[in-house]
Formats: C-alpha cells, structure tokens, sequence
C-alpha cells in the first residue's frame, strides 16, 4: 500500500509536471532526425537513405541523433537528522517523495535509475537500471528508509564506486548537517569520477525561521546534545549563523562545480523538477 | 486603610497562581529534537534558563490584579477624622424637620454656617442638605428608639464632640431611664403640634344607672384621669345611641367609646374562714362604692352551689376546687393555694404599677410556692410571689399563698389592700401588662433636657477624636477593570506577536 501511495504520488506530480513541458519521448530514443550527409565508403548500408536515394539518384546517408540513456543515481542521506519535522513532515517523507517523483521521470525518459541509501551502519545500494519493476522495487526501498544514526562512514563507500565508468547523474539529497565534513569528502570524491551531481539541499521552514512553537528546551538529533534557549531572544544570532552556514554551503558546492539548490520541504516539488531535467540535458550533451 | 473583613485578604495567596503558571510555562517545555542545533550559538546555556520568569510586565499586572480583587473583597475605608473643637453635627429626624418652629431653624441655619454638619437623626445619620428637606418628607424609615439611637451615636462621635440634637421631648418616646452620653449634646425639643388632649378611655353605667366615663387629659406637663358622670351639661362629651348601645367620645376624639353596661358576679366561698371572707367583702364593697360599677357580691354556701353566671370566684378555702369549677369558661378565679406553711417576717410588695413597696404591708406566714412559671403579681420581701396568675384564653387562675389573715399578714388593715385589689377586681385581663396603668399613645407628657440625658458635665477627653469610614472601594474596582484590560490587550498582543 505504502508502495502504492509513493508510486502514485510520483506519477499525478510527474504527469501534472510534465504536461506541455516536454518533447515527446514516446516516439523513441533515436529516431529524430538531425541530417543528412553524402555516403561515404565504409558507412554502414543500413543508414543508407533509400528512399533519397530513389529521388535524386545520389547516396545519402541519414543521420539521427545519438539516443542517450544516461544513468541516474539517487543518494540519500538517511542520518538521524533527518527525521527533522516540521509540521506533520519530517525531512525524510519530503526526500521520499522528491525521490520517487525523480525516478518516476527519469524511468519515462528512459533512463536508469538507482538508489543508495546512506545509513548508519553502511550504504544501501541499489545499482541503476532502466525498468518499470525496478522502479517498484525502488519505491519499496525508499519506503524502507529509516533515518537513524550518523552519516555513513567513509570505509562503506565501496559500493558507490562499483558499477560502469560512465558519467552518471547523481542527485544527492541532504540537510548537510554532517560532524567532521564527511558529505563535502563524499562529494569530492564522487566529483572526481567526473560525474554530474545534484545536491538537494533540504530545510524546514521552522528550521529557517526558528519557529518552534513553545518550545524553549531543543535536541540535537545527530549528536543527542540539549539545549534551552528564548527562541525570541536567540533568533538574530540563529538566523545569522544559519545564513552564514547556507551561503557557505553554496560556495563550497559551486566551487566544486556541483549544482545546489536549497529546497524547503513546504515547497512543492517543481523547481526540484526543473533543476533535475536541466542537469539531465547538461550529462547529454 | 483599614479592612472591613481582613479575613478576605486571605484571597491574596491567589497569587501563588499567576506565579506558578508562569514558572510552570517556561518549566514544562519538553525538549524538541531538531535538525542540528548548532546555530543557536555558545551564548544561551542550559542553567540560566530553568526558573527565569519572562513576560515580567504580565506577571506583574496578573498579580496585582488578584491583589486588588483581595483588597476590594476585604472592603477597604480610610479613617477620616473628626476635629471636635469648634464643630459638630446638628442632628434632625429629616420627616420632622417642619415641626421646628422660625427660631430653631434660624438656629440650624447659622450653625451649618458655622461649619456644622447637618445629619439624619435615624438609622446611619445619614449627611442631608436643608435642600432635600422638601424631596424626603415622604419618606417612612424605619423608627428606632431614640435609646438606640444615642447609643448608636456615642460609638460614631468623639467624646465630648457638639451635637445639637432635635427631638420630641415626648415622655413615651423615652425608655425609664437617663441617656448617658460622653457627647455634649444640646438638646432642642420641637414641640408636637396638638400638645393637649382629652379623651373618653373607658365608659359604663354605674349601679345607679347613671353613665361615668373615664376621661384623660394629657398635657405636656401632666396626664390625669378623672371620672365623670355624664349629663346634659357636659358639653364637651358627645353621646350617641346605637342599637341599644351608648357611645361616647370627646369632641376631638375621632373613635367612639362603647358603654360598659354589664354587671360583675362575684361569689365568695369561704368555707371555714369566714373570718378571711369578711376582709375581702369590705374591700369589694369599698371598690365598689368608690367606682359605681355594677358588682353583685354573693356567698357560695356550697361548692354544688356554683352557677356559670358567676364571673369571678373567690375560693377562699384550702380544700380541692372541684374540676367543674375549674374548668369553668370565662371564669375569674382566685384561690388560696395549699402547701407547706412557712413563716417567715417579711412585707407583701405589690410588683408593678404605681403601688409601691411604700404601702407594702408586713408578713408573717405564707405557703411554700409551688411553682415558677405563673406570672407574679404581689411577691414577698425576698421577690418570691404570693399572688400568681395563671391564665388563657377562657380562663384567669389567680394563686395566693398566704391568707387574708391577720395572722398571715397585716395586709388585710392596710389601706394598700384595697388599691391592690381594685385592678383585680376592675381589670383582671389586664393586670399582668401594667397592673392597670397601661400607657396610653396619646400621652402628652414631655420631658426636659435634664431629665432625658442627666445633668450634663464638660467632658475633659474633648479632644479625643474617633474616625468616620470612608470606603474606598469604588476606586479599587476601577483599577481592577484598567488592570484587567490592559493585562488582556497585553496577552492579546503577545499571542500575536
């Protein structure tokens, strides 16, 4: 059922999204037209144009566009803070459902995807492939995810680096909230195998605002530390270090040549949407 | 300040509530577990949290405001005090302000411009104004005694402070006794406007067939009674016949007096003590020679003898009375009671009324009293009765426990016998109340300024001053409704905000 719900939640948000947006996809990969050009020696007879052939005596060959399949990672972040709630959300249904919405897209452009969720203990992996059931199974994990603990240690990254050397899309969903820079270490070194990420950032509106309605006494979810502070009298100096922290956030990841956006989780999912089908086109081309 | 009801301040713990809700408020956060907390910085710490109050100027108005609501139910008065040098109250029954003659109320005129205060002389002395005499005429307060009220004065007044008080000096508005006062009152009798009246009191047809009336003058210096035969020359008295009935009144009486036409049936069983009987026979005759009223006298031979046409009965013997006698309705007994003799040397008093112990007369024996409950009409030496009286509605039951014996009492040859025995005989309902001197409403009698408050002495504690209440009330109740508003438009915004 749960399953059932994130499929669908995906496909009425895509099928709203999509419409008027996108050119066809239903005609195949590969057969648009982009040229012809003269035979020459050596070309294979299957793209001889035959029919061109027949109208002005001449061997032509007919060119299409390369159909790109590209492959398409989904990174998780599934540390304990994000169960962060805002209202009836936490930071992880908000990931779910921008993930499942992804990959719904992404499996009707005809690309493949994959998840590897970033647990506590290890990396779950789910090696990227094109598949309408594989996108069943993926909702089903994603279902699965159960924030909990810290950032995944570096020595579980292996998983990350099997799989074909080919460029991938990887769409990293986070709150950045990490202890010893771990994610920008991750993100360095997937940034080496030249793939093109995504980084989502995820903030809740309380968390930006520092809205916590009568509360005064706080958690740490990550490190399990209190704190008690006067919301009123504690917000400049929190809203300060929190726009020092986002701003430095985007300059390190822009830096490196890694797309952000921040995403906050009362938003519908459309500039997420629009983000990922521009980087997708970007790895294409 | 002072406190009515400074037990109400008790309220006051009422403020541990706002108290406690705003510790509580801050206390009972429970943790949120967020995202990271590393924005909040080093500069806020867990322990200079726990119990520190925020919204100070809330608390502050919540508190006061209980404070207040406790100090409004305690009913605050400010002490105002009196100078008691030069003024004073001037005190009139405000209904009776128009009986004061021109000079009084050029009295009270000049002395409210001396600086007096003009007050009611009722219930609370209320403050009046000479402007409000004609709007509370009307006005029928309940009457207090004038005892009362000069009690109820001296608590309120400093000693010695001057007080012009104007009153009836009517004897039957004063109890019997003298007004002790520390006020130095100067006491202003207005007079009543008809100081003179005489009316009929009582009416009746004498033995000879004539009619007496029992007329009352009353004057402010004296009332007398006097009987009078009435005849034609009488002008003064007006005769009127109605259905067999006389009426008579005076001129200036408006209600008339019923004749008195029936005879009086008195029977004497003396058994053995002849002796007793033949005092009594003389005082009865004696009384009735004096007041001309119908008496038959007859003697009861025998207890089997008695007739319901007897009114009154004289059993002066020790045996039983027989139940049919004294079950009789209507009857008027009077009976020697039987019991322990006792002797003893001591005078018969005769109680109440106008016959005092002065024409008591000695008393050697009497019969032990038998019981307590029966009113007393003639006592002993020592208080003890010797004439009792028992009665209801049908019947009058008088209990002698002596004798009309020289041996048992000289009262028999005393001339007091007969003035004792002439309410018995004329008004033997009526003996109990006053002894058959009632006062009468129409008692003119008036009193001197001496005779109600004593001869009044200078008080040396002149200066002591007591305090009027001022209750302040009023004003609490409005800083309790500006509190309560601007407490609730401050805990408006702050919600808001």
């Amino acid at each position: 059922m749960a399953i059932k719900d994130l499929s669908l939640a995906a496909k009425t948000t895509i099928d709203g999204f999509m419409s008027g947006i996108n050119k066809s996809t239903i005609k195949g990969a590969g057969l648009e037209f982009s040229q012809y050009r003269s035979y020459q020696p050596g070309d294979d007879l299957r793209s001889l144009d035959w029919k061109m052939f027949a109208r002005s005596d001449r061997y032509y060959i007919r060119e299409s566009e390369i159909e790109t399949n590209i492959s398409i990672r989904f990174l998780i972040d599934a540390s304990a803070s994000m169960n962060h709630q805002d209202g009836e959300f936490t930071k992880i249904d908000y990931a779910r459902y921008l993930v499942a919405s992804l990959a719904y897209l992404a499996n009707l452009q005809g690309d493949a995807t994959g998840l590897y969720v970033f647990k506590d203990g290890g990396i779950f992996s789910m090696a990227a492939k094109q598949d309408y059931q594989h996108l069943a199974r993926l909702f089903h994990q994603l279902e699965l995810i159960k924030p909990e603990g810290t950032f995944t240690k570096p020595i579980h990254y292996k998983e990350l680096f099997s799989g074909a050397q080919k460029r991938e899309l990887l769409v990293f969903i986070t709150d950045l909230y990490q202890q010893n820079d771990e994610i920008f270490r991750l993100l360095d070194t997937l940034n080496t195998l030249k793939h093109e990420i995504i980084v989502f950032h995820l903030m809740a509106k309380n968390e930006l605002e520092l809205d916590y309605k009568g509360y005064a006494s706080f958690e740490d979810l990550e490190t399990g530390q209190t704190i008690q502070i006067d919301q009123a009298a504690a917000r400049k100096t929190y809203r300060q270090q929190l726009d020092l922290h986002l701003e430095q956030m985007r300059v390190k990841l822009l830096d490196r040549r890694i797309f952000y956006r921040m995403l906050t989780t009362d938003q519908p999912l459309d500039q997420a949407l629009r983000d990922f089908l521009n980087q997708r086109n970007k790895l294409r081309n | 300040m002072q406190f009515l009801y400074p037990i109400s301040l008790l309220a006051l713990f009422g403020i541990f509530v706002p108290l406690l809700i705003h510790l509580w408020n801050i206390k009972q956060s429970e943790t949120l577990k967020i995202g990271s907390i590393s924005f909040f910085g080093e500069t806020a710490s867990k322990s200079s949290r726990s119990f520190k109050i925020t919204d100070w100027l809330l608390l502050l108005l919540r508190c006061l405001l209980i404070l207040v609501i406790a100090l409004i139910l305690a009913t605050p008065y400010l002490k105002k005090k009196l100078a008691t040098l030069d003024k004073g109250w001037v005190l009139v029954d405000k209904t009776q302000f128009q009986n004061l003659n021109i000079a009084q109320q050029n009295e009270i005129d000049s002395l409210l411009k001396n600086g007096f205060e003009l007050h009611d002389f009722n219930i609370g002395f209320a403050l009046w104004q000479l402007k409000d005499t004609i709007a509370n005429q009307q006005i029928n307060s309940p009457k207090l005694s004038y005892h009362s009220l000069i009690r109820q004065l001296n608590t309120q007044l400093p000693t010695g402070y001057k007080v012009y008080l104007y009153a009836q000096n009517s004897l039957n508005r004063y109890e019997e006794k003298i007004y002790n006062s520390p006020l130095s009152i100067q006491f202003r009798a207005y007079a009543n406007p008809d100081s003179l009246i005489s009316k009929v009191v009582g009416a009746y047809f004498t033995n000879k067939d004539s009619l007496k009336v029992l007329l009352m003058n009353s004057s402010p210096k004296e009332t007398n009674y006097s009987y009078q035969n009435v005849t034609n020359e009488n002008k003064n008295i007006a005769l009127k016949i109605d259905s067999g009935f006389s009426f008579l009144k005076t001129k200036a009486q408006q209600n008339w007096i019923k004749a008195d036409t029936s005879t009086l049936h008195i029977s004497i069983y003396e058994s053995k003590n002849q002796n007793d009987a033949s005092y009594l026979k003389s005082a009865i005759l004696a009384i009735r020679d004096f007041s001309g009223r119908k008496i038959s006298l007859h003697q009861l031979h025998h207890p089997t003898d008695f007739s319901s046409q007897i009114t009154m009965l004289f059993w002066l013997s020790d045996q039983q009375i027989p139940s049919n006698i004294r079950n009789q309705k209507g009857l008027i007994l009077f009976s020697y009671e039987a019991g322990k003799e006792q002797s003893l040397s001591s005078v018969i008093q005769i109680k109440k009324g106008a016959i005092n112990s002065g024409l008591g007369a000695d008393l050697y024996q009497r019969i032990m009293l038998s019981s307590d409950d029966a009113d007393v009409i003639w006592s002993d030496g020592f208080g003890n009765g010797i004439l009792t009286l028992t009665q209801n509605e049908e019947k009058i039951h008088y209990h002698f426990y002596s004798r009309f014996n020289p041996k048992w009492t000289d009262f028999v040859w005393s001339e007091a016998f007969v003035k004792a025995m002439v309410p018995i005989i004329l008004a033997p309902r009526n003996v109990s109340s006053q002894f058959g001197f009632e006062p009468d409403a129409d008692d003119k009698r008036s009193l001197h300024q001496s005779e109600i408050f004593g001869v009044s002495q200078p008080s040396k504690f002149a200066k002591a001053t007591i305090d009027v209440k001022n209750p302040i009330g009023n004003w609490l109740w409005i800083i309790a409704f500006l509190l309560f508003l601007t407490e609730r438009i401050l805990s408006f915004k702050q919600k808001n905000a």
